[in-house]
């Protein structure tokens, strides 16, 4: 049997060379195919993997701690439960590489000029740094320096809503917790910054966490501990230890997909949209290969006539037109691979220009650059095998059905 | 006359005809053949062209059915075996030999023959012996690992009797295997077909419009308008 296959595939490989051209000419439109497969994933790697950082980066962090029910309304009240000795067990944990405890409350901001509701960050200006980059953002004045007190940063847009600039001074009032009675407290504008996201520079305020904890009489208490690991993937080990240590009674700890599910839901819809783009590339691929089978079983017909006639089965002679196209999907496989290889690595050095564009919240501010990945270089090859197979299932059956003596008078 | 053993009777054919169908119009090919070839025959079809050999030759050969009667092999009815079987049939029993374009282009001589071996899944030492001895029996010995692109027209036909014969089948149908040869190369592959049918005991049937070709069989059967004319033994 294995002799038997093995003339097969000598006699595939003959025919495919016979017809050079035309061999070429398929299993280029195949591993143009494949190739735009690799690239549009490792685009979209890319993609998905600049949101992500982007999305992460900004405050989020990988995933973040607050009192069952703070995120619904911001009550004031819901702070997180044990937040101290939760904030020095997380520092200590090996799979942490940063947290941020904040306070985030709603308050009202007035200058001279102007009054605006805003949503007060109280921040520790020595621990935040790493878990967002209001730091970088800073376009006039300073970042917080730790330990002192009375100054905040604001939008850039606020700042000229309250037309203030750096050293003027605003008033924050806000209802403190329990109580409800209104506090009022001046501080000096310290810097201002400028996100990409224009909401961002118009509701935001960062203050120093004492300043804040003591504007809303919250005492040592903090309503959010943002959370970075060493590596992004812990976020998604729900299952594994870290998660059951500091899922802790009456708190919630949620990582970013839970915390962005918008980002998450349109990371889903990029895998859709993958499927659609995968599926469309086939359909034009397999009208090539099922042209190019038949174009070759027409041409031959005769001899598959006389295939038939000396008494090789149907099946077998279905077989004979499978082991060609496997073939055909070997040689464009190969071909396939290494184009692919070779545009999604021009691309990732050159970037494609993406700054600007904003896309479910997120804003782009360096070019995308497509990421290889080993799976790429099998995953999608094995679709393309089988999906050659399957395209030529067609051809195989015409073949298997042929009766030798119209296939023999037809062509002659 | 005596009557013969039916297992002597290699092809039986009784009431065969065939009638093509072209969209309204209907080509009568045969109409009602009864005719017994029995084993070491060494028969010819002739008769003028379109007179039906080679659906004649189909239909025992079981490429095609007949559109009434039945055609028995070895005493069995075609019409009773399911494609596979027919394939198998063919496979084991009959050699075919056509009158061009016999040879799989990409194959090498020895591979032609070797091809139908390796459907019956003969083991590789005996596959080797038997394709060498049969391409040495036409003559083609040394030239085994030719293309048949590389092979002349009378070449080319001997590799097809070498991979008809080499199944050792019980029947050898050859539809024209000389028209397209010069007539001493017909001659001499006809004389080697001769030859074979006497050594080894194989049935041939073949069909020829040559004179010369007519004259070495030993059984002349004439075709006409879809039946048998004449139909005469000699020596
Ligand atoms: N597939 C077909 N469809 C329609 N008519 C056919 C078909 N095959 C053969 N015929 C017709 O049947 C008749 C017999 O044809 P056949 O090929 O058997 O003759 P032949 O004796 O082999 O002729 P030749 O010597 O030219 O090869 C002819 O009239 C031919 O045109
Ligand atoms: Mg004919």
């Amino acid at each position: 049997m294995l002799a038997y296959w093995w003339l097969l595939i000598r006699a595939a490989a003959r025919n495919l060379s016979r017809n050079r051209r035309r061999t070429l000419l398929s299993s280029l439109a195949i591993a143009l195919g494949l190739a735009a497969l690799i690239f549009t994933d490792g685009l979209i790697r890319g993609m998905v993997a600049d949101m992500v950082r982007l999305a992460t980066d900004l405050m989020l962090g990988h995933a973040q701690i607050h009192a069952e029910g703070f995120r619904q309304e911001m009550e004031l009240e819901r702070t997180v439960r044990e937040g101290t000795t939760l904030l020095r067990h997380l520092e200590e944990h090996p799979s942490v590489a940063h947290v941020a405890p904040r306070v985030v409350a709603f308050g009202m901001i007035s200058s001279p000029s102007n009054v605006a509701s805003v949503t007060v960050y109280g921040i520790d200006p020595r621990r935040e740094p790493p878990l967002s980059q209001v730091d970088e953002a800073i376009i006039a004045g300073e970042y917080l320096v730790p330990h002192e007190r009375g100054r905040v940063l604001l939008g850039q847009k606020l700042a000229e809503t309250l037309r203030v600039q750096v050293g003027d001074r605003i008033v924050l009032t806000a209802a403190q917790a329990e109580t409800g009675e209104l506090a009022m407290s001046a501080y000096r504008v310290g810097g201002i910054f400028a996100f990409a996201s224009r909401e961002m520079n118009t509701t935001l305020v960062f203050l120093p966490l004492q300043d804040a904890q003591e504007l809303y009489g919250l005492g040592e208490r903090v309503h959010e501990l943002a959370i970075r690991f060493w590596d992004i993937r812990e976020a998604d080990h729900l299952s594994g230890s870290f998660w059951s240590e500091f899922q802790t009674e009456g708190n919630e700890l949620l990582n970013w997909r839970q915390l962005m599910p918008e980002l998450n839901s349109t990371l889903a819809a990029v895998d859709v949209q993958m499927y659609i783009v995968g599926a469309i590339l086939f359909a034009i691929v397999a009208f090539g290969i099922i042209n190019t089978l038949f174009m070759s079983l027409y041409e031959r017909m005769f001899e598959f006539g006389v295939l038939r006639a000396i008494g090789t089965r149907p099946l077998q002679m279905a077989g004979m037109i499978l082991t060609e196209a496997g073939l055909l999907a070997v040689v464009s496989i190969v071909l396939g691979n290494l184009l692919g290889a070779a545009v999604t690595a021009a691309v990732a050095q050159i970037g494609l220009d993406y700054t600007g564009i904003e896309y479910v919240g997120i804003t782009f501010h360096e070019p995308i650059r497509p990421v290889l990945a080993w799976s790429q270089f099998y995953r999608y090859p094995i679709w393309v095998f089988l999906f050659t197979l399957l395209a030529a299932i067609y051809p195989a059956l015409y073949a298997a059905r042929l009766r030798p003596a119209k296939a023999m008078r037809r062509s002659l | 006359m005596v009557q013969s053993h039916p297992n002597d009777e290699v092809i039986r054919l009784e009431g065969v005809t065939k009638v093509y169908r072209m969209g309204e119009v209907e080509v009568p090919a045969l109409r009602g053949v009864d005719l017994v070839v029995r084993r070491g025959e060494f028969a010819a079809l002739a008769g003028p062209s379109g007179s039906g050999k080679t659906t004649l030759l189909n239909l025992i050969g079981g490429l095609d059915v007949p559109t009434e009667g039945r055609v028995l092999l070895a005493g069995r009815p075609l019409d009773q075996m399911s494609g596979r079987e027919l394939s198998d049939f063919r496979r084991d029993h009959i050699g075919f030999i056509f009158q061009a374009y016999n040879l799989i282009p990409v194959l090498s001589a020895y591979e032609n023959v070797e091809y139908v071996l390796l459907l019956q899944r003969v083991p590789e030492v005996e596959r080797r012996k038997r394709v060498l001895e049969i391409l040495e029996a036409v003559g083609l010995k040394g030239m085994e690992h030719r293309r048949p692109a590389q092979l002349s027209g009378g070449q080319q036909q001997r590799v097809a009797v070498a991979r008809a014969m080499v199944t050792r089948p019980d029947l050898i149908l050859a539809d024209e295997p000389t028209a397209n040869l010069d007539s001493a190369t017909g001659e001499a592959l006809l004389d080697m077909m001769r030859s074979l049918n006497q050594q080894y005991g194989m049935t041939f049937l073949f069909s020829t419009h040559d004179p010369m070709i007519m004259e070495r069989a030993r059984r002349l059967i004439l075709l006409r308008d879809g039946r048998v004319v004449q139909d005469e033994r000699r020596g």
